[in-house]
């Protein structure tokens, strides 16, 4: 019995000491290099590392120099086990908005969890001017995203296809 | 009471040897993560600089009248002394010191860069509304075509609603047609009527994008433009469109422009297009 007890703290303690003492920010730099790759910058404001999690909030988004949105918040809730990424206040760049339908110029959150229980996938739920979203990004690098509720589709549903659910947008990237 | 105390002795061992334990598990997951910090992991985020150096968009043709004079650097060129009337001027493009223009010349379109030779004739420079040429030492001046009454060559086509404006939205000839100011600007601030009458589709090709129409609605000023269906956009002011962000990059320029070239790939022939916003 006590030796399970041991394993058992053990164990804990290495998973707490992996999340807490994991270098967040500088995880989250890595990130911003690997993006750079593909043309695409982050711009933050500030950075706020907790436990487990991480706050970044007022970051500008660049795809190959253009600015093409602002998002409020970033928040990174991390577990190892479940770990989700909240952003709210999607909010496409006025460069760009006029270039993309109105109803999808912003998105009011958006939420990403991955989970050890789907590992090659992580979900994704949008809830924005065109309605609410569900679907996941996968491992094949393919987006699905079904919209359970559409409230304006005439503008953007040259996008999306149908199919027994729903309307639904597909990509791979 | 000895083994009681043996016993007590032992668990607040085992205890303090746990705790022992936990904090060599800690320093040793700290020092792996200072470590692979220092090794591996960026200190510092990416800043964004503000590329300032925009690039100008190829600006093709100046047919309209300018409204508004703009002052060109003055350049001390030999004044012409006759004119040539076997090449006609088609479009211009200057900038500091370099000009490309294009003429017709016995039924044929020629694209000449400043040097170059047409029929011995050397292009020498070019102004918003002249091309300057030299031959046998002598400078020939070609003036872009005036378009005041549009009229007597170019078909009307009637108005309808995306504006409430009853002014002629498009008018001209296949190659070549005028688009009303107020409906171009309508459409650039206005993208959901964009996609109410075209849908445009991309198709990825190696690492290049190419936007297809892959929907135009019959009778819409899309259609009066001379787009049709299945045309591969491949280039705008001579800007070739082959990522989204060139295409955004055209699209948030579009609003300053006065001439439109577009190049699109209709039954894999290319064919050329050429708006002016008036």
């Amino acid at each position: 019995m006590q030796m399970v007890k041991n394993i058992l703290v053990i164990i804990i303690s290495l998973w707490f000491s992996i999340v807490a003492f994991m270098p967040k920010e500088e995880l989250y730099y890595t990130l911003e290099h690997k993006l750079v790759k593909y043309g695409i910058e982050l711009n933050e404001k500030s950075i706020k590392s907790g436990i487990f999690s991480m706050d970044v909030s007022d970051i500008d988004v660049y795809v190959e120099g253009i600015k093409v949105a602002h998002i409020d918040h970033i928040d990174f809730l991390i577990t190892l086990l479940f770990n989700t990424i909240d952003l709210s206040n999607i909010q496409l760049d006025s460069s760009v908005s006029s270039f993309v339908p109105s109803s999808i110029k912003k998105i009011q959150e958006g939420h990403i969890v991955y989970s050890v229980t789907s590992p090659f996938k992580a979900k994704i739920t949008l809830n924005g001017d065109f309605g609410k979203a569900q679907g996941y990004i996968d491992t094949n690098r393919s987006l699905r995203l079904n919209f359970i509720e559409l409230k304006s589709k005439n503008s953007f549903k040259y996008m999306l296809k149908k199919d027994d659910n729903g309307w639904y947008y597909e990509t791979k990237f | 009471m000895i083994t009681d105390g043996i016993m007590k002795q032992n668990s607040k061992n085992s205890n303090i040897k746990l705790l022992l334990i936990v904090l060599i598990v800690f320093v040793i997951v700290k020092a792996l993560w200072v470590f692979v910090e220092f090794k591996w992991l960026p200190s510092i985020g990416i800043d964004h600089i503000q590329n300032r150096d925009i690039k100008a968009l190829y600006y093709r043709v100046k047919l309209a009248h300018n409204e508004h004079k703009v002052q060109t650097p003055k350049q001390t060129i030999q004044k012409p002394v006759s004119s040539i009337k076997d090449i006609q001027l088609l479009a211009i493009y200057t900038t500091q010191g370099y000009a490309v223009v294009t003429v017709q010349y016995k039924g044929k379109t020629k694209v000449l860069s400043t040097g170059e030779e047409i029929n011995g004739f050397k292009l020498l420079s070019a102004s918003m509304q002249y091309a300057l040429f030299a031959k046998n030492g002598k400078t020939y001046k070609v003036e872009l075509p005036k378009i005041k009454d549009t009229s007597k060559y170019i078909s009307s086509i009637s108005p309808e609603n995306p504006t409430k404006t009853n002014k002629e939205l498009v008018t001209g000839s296949d190659n070549y047609k005028v688009i009303n100011k107020d409906v171009f600007e309508h459409f650039a601030n206005n993208i959901d009527d964009i996609y109410k009458n075209i849908a445009i589709k991309d198709i990825k090709q190696g690492n290049k994008i190419l936007f297809k129409v892959s929907f135009i609605k019959r009778g819409s000023i899309f259609a009066k433009l001379g787009i049709k269906r299945g045309d591969i956009i491949k280039s705008v002011n001579g800007e070739e469109i082959d990522s989204y962000t060139k295409a955004f990059s055209i699209y948030r320029g579009i609003k300053n422009m006065q001439n439109l070239t577009i190049v699109v790939i209709r039954n894999n022939k290319e064919v050329e297009l050429e708006y002016e916003i008036n």
